[in-house]
């Protein structure tokens, strides 16, 4: 009874927070990523239409009712002004069908002569086929895996098969596979030099250790943006490096250093490099220095003791490390979209594009889900990993 | 000794080159011995276990093992084996990689370290455990282990600084036992370091008495517990009743008259004491003091008149405080008897001990072991 009360009390003492996370982060992602298999525009232009296609058999044209549900929403959506946006959607499964929805909705609002059906196939010959109806009741659906497989460089055919889009329309999965590649060079080079420097931080001496952990934590002081900017900064044409290697004549002229892969490398290993330092230091300071000279007693010398006794116990701390720098450099936009080139950018700065560029919040939604999906995936897989190394370290 | 495996030849050893934690330092170790560093806190037995370990480099002097200077050689080269407090085993190998550690960075064939292992492991009794992971063994299995480690490689040394320091009594009784049992089976040296009197008794061949970085004493158990050379020993080895008092004769066979603060006059062996020297400190232990429920007249010309403060009954003996006229405390330790239901606080005792069971030692000598600094070397 005590229990429940405290358990209870608890519950109370974080109810703000859950409420502040569910409103503020749950709530919002959620929805954008609803979005990502969601479609709004077709539906609220051809409510009607799309209610009555939805037992049309898919093999012959759907019956009167639904070209009467038709013709009466494309005049209307006309003069609401909602079929652009439909029409652009429909575009975008099937190119060509957006002149298609202008034409017929422009004759029919000049008058329907006739049965709806009748007017409608007058209007343009494209209503006479099947694709045209399929494309609409698609675009129509929700859940839909539209957006989805275009994140992938994928499409439905009419007969609802999925191929791969034409070759010269590709470019997310050459975006996922460069997203991947960034972040796992990122990811090793913050190993290469935070390792080291991990192992310093544990076997300096006193006073030389609070130097370097101020080295190692100064950047968490300054924002991202600010360290990027200096990076702008320092890499510029006219920027201090180029400038100091003019000076010292070991270039006759500026070097192209920003907007290049190796800047936007520089940049998010050093963003990045406290977050594999860290971990690393955390596990290499709980090792007993009494191991390694029990080692020695037994027979081996600083080499063996840092192989095969040392570097094994650090694998949890290198794992650790390793993730959290993986993860936050394939979600990095920032740093690429400012110090790098067109051939830099990565899956967030798709992401903000669809969103801010083009509106095209489907696709922005879908490729937040690819990044979501992959970056749990990971988190998954090396979970597995660490907690076994971890379980063998204890 | 003719053939000492061990020799410590006068080292020193500071940490901060200001303070020598050990001034100056020389003992050997025999054959086959097993030496206990015994002595309190922060006494330097560390240090001289990891200076011939080769963790810690002396400032001076020779540490020579077969007569060789081993001062310059690393550690790993040492061959000697080393078992920690810690028991610093290796978490991400299973015990019998443990054990296999030091002879597969030696380089043994695989086969040679497959049944090295298994008779090492059979040998502290841990057969069935090869595979499991040091976290998943008890303190004393983990202990085990570390001993297999240290002595799978047949060192001639091993080395064992408060091996069982972290564990329970029965434990440590029991492993103390197997340590013992290993030793003779063995016949391996073993230069062993604790702070627990009782286990230096019970273990050692000979025990070394440290204090503030040196040796005040070094014997086998008998002769430092009978026959102690000064008051810390007396003192730090068992329990003794420390009484102060005054020569006031001595007789032809050097043995003094001792004139006790209470007024009385008891005979005593000296240690050391100058025939100058006034001021003694007797050192009597509590279980070679008689004491009889009677008036001290009636006991014997030498018996001291006492009255009782406590007494506890441990079982197998009693413990009884009494306090002498001059108000100092005394402790006596007999065997319990039914009658001793008489001795309430308050009942008036008479003690008596033998001459030769009361050691005299300059009462200056006393408080010797002041901080050792170094600089006027
Ligand atoms: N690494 C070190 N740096 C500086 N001083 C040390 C170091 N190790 C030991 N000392 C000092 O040297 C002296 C002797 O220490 P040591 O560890 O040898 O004592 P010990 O007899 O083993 O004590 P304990 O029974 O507590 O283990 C102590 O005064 C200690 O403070
Ligand atoms: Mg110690």
């Amino acid at each position: 009874m005590g229990r429940e009360r405290v358990k209870l009390e608890a519950a109370l003492l974080l109810a703000p927070l859950l409420l502040f996370i569910a409103t503020s982060f749950v709530a919002p992602i959620a929805a954008m990523l609803w979005r990502g298999v969601s479609d709004m525009e077709v539906p609220r232009a051809f409510p009607r239409t799309l209610a009555a296609l939805a037992d049309w058999d898919g093999r012959n044209l759907p019956g009167d009712q639904v070209f009467a549900a038709l013709a009466d929403e494309l005049v209307a959506a006309r003069a609401a002004g909602t079929l652009n946006a439909a029409a652009g959607r429909l575009n975008s499964d099937t190119p060509g069908l957006r002149t298609v929805v202008f034409t017929t909705a422009r004759r029919l609002a000049r008058g329907v002569e006739g049965s709806p059906r009748a007017a409608i196939l007058a209007a343009d010959p494209a209503w006479g086929e099947v694709e045209t109806w399929g494309a609409l009741r698609r675009a129509g659906a929700t859940p839909t895996d539209t957006h989805l497989l275009a994140a992938l460089d994928l499409r439905r055919s009419a007969d609802g098969t999925i191929t791969s889009v034409p070759e010269e329309q590709r470019v997310f999965r050459a975006v996922a596979l460069r997203t991947v590649w960034i972040g796992l060079l990122v990811t090793l080079l913050c190993l290469v030099l935070g390792y080291p420097l991990a192992a310093a931080l544990v076997f300096v001496p006193r006073r030389l250790f609070g130097l370097l952990l101020f080295a190692v934590l100064l950047p968490f002081w300054t924002s991202l943006i600010v360290r990027t900017a200096a990076w702008m900064v320092l890499l510029a044409r006219e920027g201090i490096i180029n400038q100091a290697f003019l000076a010292l004549g070991l270039v006759v002229e500026p070097v192209q250093m920003l907007f290049t892969r190796t800047a936007v490398l520089v940049a998010m290993v050093h963003i990045l490099l406290p977050f594999m330092v860290l971990p690393l230091y955390a596990v290499m300071r709980q090792i007993p220095r009494a191991q390694l000279r029990a080692a020695a007693s037994l027979g081996a010398g600083p080499v063996a003791q840092l192989v095969r006794v040392w570097l094994p116990q650090t694998l949890p701390g290198v794992g650790a490390g390793a993730l959290m720098v993986f993860i936050q450099a394939i979600g990095f936009y920032v740093t690429p979209a400012l110090i790098g080139g067109g051939a830099d950018q990565m899956l967030p700065y798709f992401i903000g594009f669809y969103a801010t560029q083009t509106v095209n919040w489907g696709l922005a939604a879908a490729l937040s889900i690819l990044l979501l999906v992959g970056t749990l995936l990971i988190l998954a897989l090396f979970g597995r990993f660490l907690s076994l190394a971890q379980f063998r370290a204890a | 000794m003719t053939d000492p495996l061990v020799r410590f030849d006068h080292v020193a050893k500071s940490y901060d080159r200001a303070t020598l934690v050990i001034p100056d330092l020389s003992f050997e170790v025999g054959r086959g011995e097993f030496l206990t560093l015994l002595g309190p806190s922060g006494s330097g037995k560390t240090t001289t276990l990891m200076m011939l370990a080769g963790f810690e480099a002396p400032d001076r002097g020779r540490i020579l093992v077969e007569g060789r200077d081993i001062v310059r050689v690393p550690a790993h080269k040492r061959n000697i084996g080393v078992v920690f407090q810690s028991y610093a085993l290796f978490p991400h190998l299973t015990v019998a990689q443990n054990v296999a550690f030091p002879l597969s960075v030696r380089g043994r064939p695989r086969a040679e370290i497959a049944e090295r292992v298994t008779s090492a492991l059979a040998m502290v009794r841990l057969e069935g455990l090869a595979d499991r992971r040091p976290a998943q063994l008890s303190g004393g299995q983990q202990q085990r282990v570390a001993l297999a480690r240290a002595l799978v490689f047949q060192p001639k040394l091993v080395l064992m600084d408060e091996p069982l320091g972290a564990l329970d009594k029965q434990l440590r009784t029991e492993l103390q036992a197997e340590i013992r049992r290993l030793h003779r089976e063995l016949g391996v040296t073993i230069v062993y370091v604790t702070h627990d009197q009782e286990e230096a008794l019970a273990l050692s061949d000979r025990i070394a008495v440290f204090n503030e970085g040196r040796i005040r004493q070094i014997g086998p158990p008998q002769t430092l517990y009978d026959h102690p050379r000064d008051p810390f020993v007396a003192s730090f080895i068992g329990e003794n009743n420390r009484l102060e008092g005054e020569v006031v004769g001595r007789d032809e066979d050097g043995r003094l008259a001792v004139r006790l603060a209470e007024g009385a006059v008891v005979w005593a062996e000296p240690v050391d004491v100058p025939p100058s020297t006034r001021r003694v400190l007797l050192s009597v232990r509590p279980e070679r003091i008689a004491l009889a429920h009677a008036e001290a007249e009636d006991f014997g010309a030498e018996a001291l008149a006492a009255s009782v403060v406590e007494t506890m009954f441990l079982g197998d003996h009693v413990r009884v405080r009494v306090r002498l006229a001059d108000g100092s405390l005394v402790t006596v330790k007999r065997p319990a008897y039914p009658l001793d239901a008489r001795l309430k606080p308050g009942a008036r005792v008479a003690l008596a001990w033998s001459a030769k069971h009361a050691i005299a030692f300059p009462a200056d000598k006393a408080d010797s072991g002041r901080p050792l600094v170094a600089g006027h070397a």
